[in-house]
């Protein structure tokens, strides 16, 4: 789970940060249901160099 | 009239043109090449002497192959596949026909776009449908 939410907000943020940050936000701001995943997410889109998509509240 | 082998001996394809054996720079695959100068390749056997020689070579197809070899005639009913050269002679090949490589090319695409397609659904059932009928 952790793996395909991070790879669906990479994927938009290939196209765009706004994307990203959409994508982000629909996972994790709009919704609480997938909270428990959203540290582990973190982590790997900064490790990959994708940070400036993670929206805090 | 040259056929190309594949590593079991299987006569995978048949060509007039004498094609020859090189490594695809990249996957280090055996690929079949055709002659781009005969200064620039040079005799080319089926062996590692060949990758310096497949830079200068235009390459024509991806299927592996381990040798292309001269043959006087093709059995009539020739079909790819369908005969193993061994020994000077063809015989029936009862094995499953090896998939070359631009076909699994080609499948690996299609599974890739198919995975896509569910990542979509998936994506969208997480983002939209169920938080919107989660309290």
């Amino acid at each position: 789970m952790v793996a395909f939410i991070a790879r669906m907000i990479k994927k938009q943020a290939d196209i765009s940060l706004e994307k990203g940050q959409a994508k982000y936000a629909a996972y994790f701001v709009k919704t609480r249901l997938y909270e428990d995943y959203r540290a582990d997410v973190n982590a790997i889109l900064t490790v990959d160099g994708y940070e400036d998509v993670i929206l805090t509240d | 009239m040259f056929i190309h082998v594949n590593t079991e001996g299987v006569v995978i394809d048949a060509t007039e043109e004498k094609l020859l054996v090189g490594k695809h720079p990249a996957t280090g695959k055996k690929i079949i090449l055709k002659r781009k100068t005969d200064e620039a390749i040079g005799v080319i056997g089926s062996n590692d002497t060949v990758r310096q020689l497949a830079k200068a070579a235009v390459e024509v197809g991806f299927y592996t192959v381990q040798d292309v070899i001269p043959v006087a005639e093709l059995p009539e009913d020739y079909e790819p596949n369908k005969y193993v050269y061994s020994g000077g002679e063809f015989s029936l090949y009862e094995g499953t026909a090896p998939k070359d490589i631009k076909t699994l090319t080609e499948e690996n695409a299609a599974l890739e776009e198919r995975a896509d397609g569910t990542d979509m659904i998936l994506d969208d059932l997480l983002t939209n449908v169920i938080p919107s009928i989660t309290p």
